[in-house]
């Protein structure tokens, strides 16, 4: 299909064509519609006006018959245009037709005058050339050449219209065959963002040119990754489905032990529903990790309140065993309102609190602040824990990141975890820092703008 | 109520077997079933206090049955039902409460966990009717919610209200137009504590507009807190 250079071509062909019949038509029409004042003397005008001043000039003192006879024998006058003498009072005294006048035609409507001054007082002479068959047909063009230089306003005229139509349509042409462009462009956007559905060829109508071709394929394309995208997130949804069902399992199965116990073995029972717990919590981290990653996630944007975000998470980590003999201090300031994900702004918390909560002994707390900055909220959660190498601070956001073991033996990795908050962080246009800070211990800040 | 009958619908069988089991010696009756059709079946044919529902069955899933059950008119189109939702799965959770579900709760949960739940729905479903109190209608607008039958019309037009639905309306026009917060709400109309991510009051109400809507009840509106929180708005009573 080559048919969009096609196209181009007939259009710059057209828009010339046009162009040139605009030019015909105004100069043919053009005449009988411009006012008499847009006759002035200039051009041919000026040239007869000049003979019929010097014929005046050669019958100077001669009397007004004289001249009236001068005008009616001039050769030039006679042949080639129609006449008329009016005396100042409006008394039409002399008039002439040319050539005889069969089939002669004006060239314009309007007959230019002029005011011949002499002794005998003052005249008004009006005077057309005539398009004559006497004289050999005339084509259209050299009739509306004629008429473009007795009415040399007739070319202003022709510029005026032909240019801006000539422009406007080259414009709408030029927009017809690149406005698909722009579709493209909507559409590569939308897919990028996540909008998996979006196609391009049923904006396009029917065009069939290489442009058509190409929203085919692009169609095509989509299509595949919607498929892959939703294949890839059904197979991550059945993943998580297997994985939990021997969970619930072995919840149900726990309960049922436990009651039956009595109150035998409650620290053992509680212990299965803690690490059941935090393997679901960790099934759940991998899901979201996985998500993030492959950008299938669509974020939520609404406005959400961090510091009861962070007040309730703090609230029900105080629950959870691993803070069981852990204090938390915190100091929230005052309220924050972010745009964001609530859900994935929890989760960026509890995150990081969990880290700091596993890592800080037992008789440190972990100190949590909430503060405003200009138009940005800073989140600081630190321990006192054994911190981190200055040479592997850097490297904490890689999933399942293992830091030298020797310092925390039996905390060795941060799962996957700050690699969740690090991804996600970025998709709120925030920032996020780690640091050792001066007493001891990890200190992570995370920075997220303000809801305008 | 002294032995709530509760139906159990999940295609995991031993997991089933096993929550029958652990809410027979906790003090209910319960049964099972494995999917959809033979819920709805159930449901028709004995008369259940409440059900607990899985979200992720195959082939006809919670959602479809749901809707089906809320949408077609019968003694059970308001049952309370409680959706297991697999947790961090917000389309999940939020589908079923779009479709009239009562309360959820995530799995894998502790037995114990689900049985308080049920309780919690099954207290603010069926409660004791508080007519002794405030006498037996409550009407606001248009809206009239009688208190012994914990059923809601408008202008005598019933507007067949979930159970959940229904308390948090009662617990809104108890305010008497003035702001309830979404905490206040939850522990009134299900029982249990809120969290910041949790959407189901959100929806519960998005549900009760639906219905008011659907009645074209112009002069009774729920209006939204910003910052979190509803406020009933009803015109004088004509």
């Amino acid at each position: 299909m080559q048919k969009l250079y096609i196209k181009i071509a007939i259009a710059i062909w057209g828009v010339m064509i046009l162009s040139a019949l605009v030019a015909i038509a105004v100069l043919r029409f053009g005449p009988g519609l411009l006012p008499e004042a847009a006759m002035r003397p200039s051009g041919p005008v000026a040239t007869l006006a000049g003979i019929i001043e010097a014929g005046s000039g050669e019958t100077e003192g001669q009397g007004e018959a004289a001249f009236i006879e001068w005008l009616r024998v001039n050769p030039l006058i006679s042949r080639y245009l129609n006449l008329k003498v009016a005396r100042s009072g409006g008394e039409v005294i002399f008039e002439s037709t040319a050539g005889g006048a069969d089939n002669a035609t004006p060239v314009t409507s309007r007959m230019p005058a002029i005011t011949i001054t002499r002794a005998e007082g003052d005249y008004e002479v009006s005077f057309v050339p005539v398009f004559s068959d006497r004289f050999g047909p005339a084509t259209p063009v050299q009739r509306s050449l004629a008429r473009a230089a007795f009415q040399p306003q007739l070319l202003w005229i022709l510029l005026l219209t032909a240019i801006p139509l000539s422009l406007g349509l080259s414009v709408l042409i030029a927009r017809y065959l690149v406005s698909p462009l722009r579709s493209f462009e909507r559409a590569g956007a939308k897919l990028a963002g996540g909008d998996l559905r979006v196609r391009v060829a049923p904006e396009l109508g029917n065009r069939g040119d290489e442009i058509a071709a190409f929203a085919s394929n692009f169609d095509h394309m989509a299509g595949k990754i919607e498929g892959l995208v939703e294949a890839h997130q059904r197979l991550l949804r059945d993943v998580s489905h297997e994985l939990r069902t021997p969970l619930s399992r072995v919840l149900a199965a726990a309960s049922l032990a436990r009651k039956a116990a009595g109150n035998v073995a409650t620290e053992e029972f509680d212990r299965i529903e803690r690490e059941v717990d935090l393997l679901n919590g960790m099934i759940r981290r991998l899901l979201t990790y996985a998500q993030l990653e492959s950008g299938e996630a669509r974020l939520c944007k609404e406005e959400v309140r961090l510091d009861q975000l962070l007040a309730d998470v703090v609230e029900r980590s105080r629950i959870e065993p691993a803070a069981e003999e852990r204090r938390i201090s915190q100091h929230i300031d005052v309220p924050c309102i972010v745009t964001g994900d609530p859900q994935l702004l929890t989760s960026c918390i509890e995150n990081v609190l969990r880290n700091a909560l596993h890592h800080t002994p037992k008789a440190r707390p972990v100190e949590i602040r909430l503060r405003r900055k200009d138009e940005s909220c800073a989140l600081t959660i630190r321990d006192h824990g054994p911190g981190v190498g200055e040479s592997e601070l850097e490297h904490l956001f890689k999933p399942f990141y293992q830091t030298d073991v020797a310092r925390a033996p039996q905390f060795g990795g941060y799962g996957i975890g700050l690699a969740i908050v690090h991804k996600a962080v970025a998709m709120h246009e925030g920032s996020i820092a780690v640091e050792n800070a001066t007493g001891g211990g990890l200190r992570v800040t995370i920075v997220l703008p303000l809801r305008v | 109520m002294s032995m709530p009958s509760i139906l159990m619908i999940d295609d995991d069988r031993d997991f089933c077997e096993m929550v029958i089991r652990y809410l027979r010696e906790d003090g209910f009756r319960a049964a099972a079933v494995h999917d959809g059709s033979d819920g709805l079946q159930a449901i028709g044919a004995r008369s259940y206090d409440l059900v607990v529902l899985d979200a992720m069955m195959p082939e006809m899933g919670g959602q479809e049955l749901l809707r089906h059950l809320r949408t077609t008119p019968s003694p059970n189109q308001a049952l309370p039902i409680v959706m297991l939702t697999a947790r961090g799965e917000e389309v999940d959770r939020v589908i079923g409460l779009e479709t009239g579900a009562d309360d959820y709760i995530a799995k894998p949960c502790s037995l114990r966990e689900l049985s308080a739940r049920i309780r919690a729905v099954l207290r603010r479903t069926s409660a004791p009717p508080e007519a002794s109190r405030s006498g037996r209608l409550m009407s606001a607008g248009g809206l009239d919610l009688d208190l012994a039958q914990r059923s809601a019309t408008y202008r005598s037009r019933p507007l067949n209200l979930t159970g959940s639905e229904y308390a948090v309306l009662l617990c809104l026009a108890q305010a008497a137009g003035k702001p309830v917060t979404k905490a206040t709400l939850t522990k009134a109309a299900l029982g249990r504590r809120y969290h910041p991510t949790d959407r189901s009051i959100d929806m519960h109400v998005a549900n009760i507009r639906k219905k008011l809507t659907a009645q074209k009840a112009a002069d009774v509106q729920i209006r939204t807190l910003r910052g979190g929180g509803y406020w009933l708005v009803a015109s004088e009573r004509l």
